[in-house]
């Protein structure tokens, strides 16, 4: 099949593929003839029906993908399914990871420019492409990309991808490669290629791709898992193009984007005109510690946001870096499930954005650097971006759309090795990542155990599924005890939870991915605190596994329980909340505390109630309702004594008013201060200059 | 009844803007905070805390579950009138406090014009 000329002129003589230069092809590109000839042949009321039809459609791919995945990204559905114009700009998108299905813009539009007139690729009906390149959209190398074109009577009328994140890619180190030091230690990078035809997989093709792995069955199912959600996509589009007629439902597909600006234009002409600026700080590179800045400032003007990164630390020399196509895309979530949450989801967002990213930064590394991490820093600059455009967004009337910085840090795990059924195997210990705490609300707390800054629609692990799955089977699981931010309303808490080692044939590999755990990095607003932080954690030779045979295992309430109060034996360690891959056998224990959401509004003006009634339930301590809150109660009833509470918030406010010092007067001190040096050693200059 | 221009606007949690005068006023008390095309925080009362102060560390060593009080500190800012916490910052020891909101006065004065007061 040879692409309609019309497509050809928008997209494929002008193509740059210089990384610098692509995240401009985020943006939506030019109306073809033909989708500008069809933009209004459907009433307002068809159209409306049609654009649900492509969320159902978006949604159902998901949902097979996540019912046929092996790897935990997949079945929790941190993962993405996109639809697009047949230039490649999404049209519509389904939820786990809006920005999965934005960035997959890339491999579409590269494929159309690369490939659609090479007479050894080309493109055809039936035909399966897969990617797993970050400088093409694919964000770090896990998140591979499945992606389809959806060809009716020899009319390419659209394209349908599906994204999630693989447990294992062959990288320098199991899981994500936080140690990687290069591009060329961070697993396998496939550009956008042809891995099937006529709706079948080239078996050879992704067997190589297995083998490129430490779990080569894993990631092949997995593979197939992507591909029958893109199948069932384009088999449901294609019936509508059928019946529609392709001239109408090219149309259509297009004027989910340009409606889509539309209404993004609407909303923001409802904010205040005004620069709104964040920063935030992540504690660590990779392989090493010290402090990161990502700043962001967001110049909100009529219906035009400008967001400038000027100030962002350095490429640093391990995996915490993104290629500057990425950070666009992270502002998916703070827009689509928040400030937009009632809009469809389209790249006509994009198009009211304007990104300045200066050369060099984390966010804007070189083709040659390590970014097995990259979600990391774009975590930190969505957490920014988010308390910015909160602010932005206050006196309008969608305060009731608005919240803290949902949780940006957490230690996730992974495991690879041979499992208790002798099989080589692989996952990700999502739930304290997935499982974290949304922000706190204008009029409620954060949700507990919500979900990650990336994607507010997923879930945690199936606790059985993986200990089917791997030689280990969990502890305990709690609600974080003061695992959130605290404020008048607070930040939702993330999930405490920790594993044992159990029949473990030979050795499994162990690690932890995350940050977060000298620095928080989920702000509070409005005079809210941030969220907790969270370090490494384990426990090797404990004799948890004899304690529960025996029946002596008292579960701890908190993995501060288990470690303040030494509840098995073992040697307690304790570390970043990244650290290296470790070999553990039986009885070895890996505690991970998900971090909360950021509070929200002074913490004295917090109902007395609602500190008793988190304090009975375990999600706050005993010190955090006195101390923090400034609350009295009995112990044995909770009731809260009412007048002594108001005197002590009374004197609290006082205090106040005689240790905080006047403007010019604090900074005259502050300045003399500065971090420790080997805390700056990635950060460039201190304090430099930010937008 | 004809519509008026309000003549505050609330624009954060604990902050209106006087569209007559151009200042911050704290929303709780209207202490004024001075000028509006200023950072709001140079008319507050500003305090270094201890990270540790808020968020108790469970174990001692290097990783406390707690921030690390030489890595970061959090600057709160109140009224210096009620008291009321307004903002909370996190940030290394020296570094700059951040300017997060400055809002075009004149754009906020045009789209509040005719609205009742709040």
């Amino acid at each position: 099949m040879s692409i309609q000329e019309d497509i050809q002129e928008v997209i494929m003589p002008e193509f740059d593929t210089n990384i610098e230069d692509l995240f401009a092809r985020m943006n939506p590109e030019p109306q073809t003839s033909l989708e500008e000839e069809y933009a209004d042949e459907m009433s307002d009321i068809e159209f409306s029906i049609f654009r649900h039809k492509l969320a159902t459609i978006a949604t159902e791919g998901k949902e097979v993908m996540a019912k046929l995945g092996v790897s935990s990204a997949l079945r929790s559905e941190d993962s993405g399914t996109g639809i697009y114009t047949a230039c490649g700009d999404m049209s519509s998108a389904a939820a786990g990871v809006y920005y999965h299905a934005l960035s997959g813009q890339l491999p579409v539009k590269y494929t159309l420019s690369k490939w659609g007139t090479d007479t050894s690729v080309r493109i055809e009906d039936g035909d399966i492409f897969f990617s797993t390149d970050p400088i093409y959209g694919a964000t770090h190398t896990p998140d591979q990309i499945a992606f389809m074109p959806v060809i009716v009577d020899g009319v390419l009328v659209s394209w349908v991808s599906a994204v999630a994140h693989q447990a294992d890619v062959g990288a320098m180190e199991p899981g994500l490669s936080a140690m990687s030091t290069n591009a060329w230690s961070d697993g396998v990078r496939l550009l956008p290629h042809k891995i099937g035809t006529n709706f079948g997989l080239r078996e050879d093709l992704v067997q190589s791709i297995g083998n490129m792995t430490r779990v080569p069955d894993e990631q092949i199912l997995d593979i197939k898992a992507r591909v029958a959600a893109c199948t069932r996509m384009v088999r449901r589009l294609k019936d509508l193009a059928e019946t529609l007629g392709s001239e109408i439902f090219i149309g259509a597909v297009r004027r989910c984007v340009d409606d889509g600006r539309v209404q993004v234009r609407r909303r923001l002409m409802e904010f205040n005109d005004g620069t709104y600026r964040s920063t935030v700080f992540i504690d660590g590179v990779g392989g090493d510690m010290g402090l990161q800045r990502i700043h962001c400032a967001i110049t909100k003007k009529d219906d035009k946001l400008t967001v400038k990164l000027e100030g962002t630390s350095p490429q640093n020399p391990f995996s915490f870096n993104a290629y500057a196509s990425m950070p666009v895309t992270t502002l998916a979530n703070p827009f689509f499930s928040y400030l937009l949450s009632d809009v469809p989801p389209s790249v006509g967002l994009l198009d009211q954005i304007e990104m300045e990213i200066p050369d060099g930064t984390c966010l804007s590394a070189s083709a040659d650097a390590a970014v097995s991490c990259s979600l990391w820093p774009t975590f930190l600059l969505q957490a920014a971006a988010h308390c910015a455009t909160m602010k932005m967004a206050f006196d309008s009337d969608h305060r009731d759309k608005l919240s803290a910085t949902q949780s940006a840090n957490a230690v996730g795990g992974y495991g690879v090795g041979v499992n208790q059924h002798g099989l080589l195997a692989a996952d990700l210990y999502v739930d304290p990542v997935n499982g974290s705490g949304g922000g706190a609300r204008p009029d409620a707390d954060g949700v507990d155990v919500f979900a990650g800054i990336w994607g507010n629609y997923m879930d945690t692990n199936d606790a059985e599924q993986l200990e089917i799955r791997g030689p280990y089977y969990k502890v305990y699981s709690r609600i974080a005890r003061d695992g959130h931010g605290f404020g008048k309303f607070r930040g939702g808490s993330g999930q405490d939870t920790a594993y044992v080692a159990h029949k473990v044939p030979d050795a499994l590999s162990h690690g932890t991915m995350g940050f977060g755990t000298k620095f928080p990095t989920a702000p509070g607003i409005f005079g809210g605190y941030a969220g907790n932080t969270t370090p490494g954690a384990y426990i090797l030779g404990s004799n948890v596994i004899d304690l529960m045979r025996s029946g002596e295992w008292d579960a701890p309430t908190s993995t501060g329980d288990l470690v303040e109060n030494r509840l098995c034996e073992g040697e307690y360690k304790f570390d970043y909340a990244t650290y290296p891959a470790l070999n553990v056998t039986d009885g070895d224990v890996w505690m991970m505390v998900g971090a909360g959401g950021g509070g929200w509004g002074d913490v004295l003006e917090r109902s007395p109630q609602m500190v008793v009634e988190d304090l009975r339930a375990g999600v706050i301590s005993d010190f955090t309702a006195k101390e923090i809150y400034k609350v009295a109660y009995d112990p044995e009833s909770f009731m809260v004594e009412v007048e002594e509470t108001e005197k002590l918030r009374d004197e609290t406010r006082e205090e106040r008013k005689q240790i905080g010092k006047p403007y010019s007067e604090f900074i005259q001190e502050w300045e003399q201060q500065s971090p420790p040096e080997h805390a700056l050693k990635y950060f460039g200059e201190f304090p430099g200059t930010v937008a | 009844m004809a519509e008026q221009t309000p003549t505050k606007v609330q624009v954060a949690e604990y902050l209106d803007i006087n569209l007559g005068t151009e200042t911050w006023e704290c929303n709780k008390c209207g202490h004024g905070l001075g000028a509006a095309t200023q950072n709001y925080k140079e008319g507050c009362l500003i305090r270094d805390r201890s990270p540790e102060e808020i968020h108790q560390p469970i174990i001692e060593g290097e990783y406390t579950f707690a921030p690390d009080p030489g890595w970061c500190r959090i600057v709160e800012c109140y009224c210096p009138n009620c008291g009321v916490l307004i903002d909370t910052e996190y940030l290394p020891p020296g570094h700059p406090l951040t300017h997060d909101m400055e809002i075009d006065i004149e754009q906020l004065k045009a789209k509040h014009a005719g609205n009742e007061e709040k």
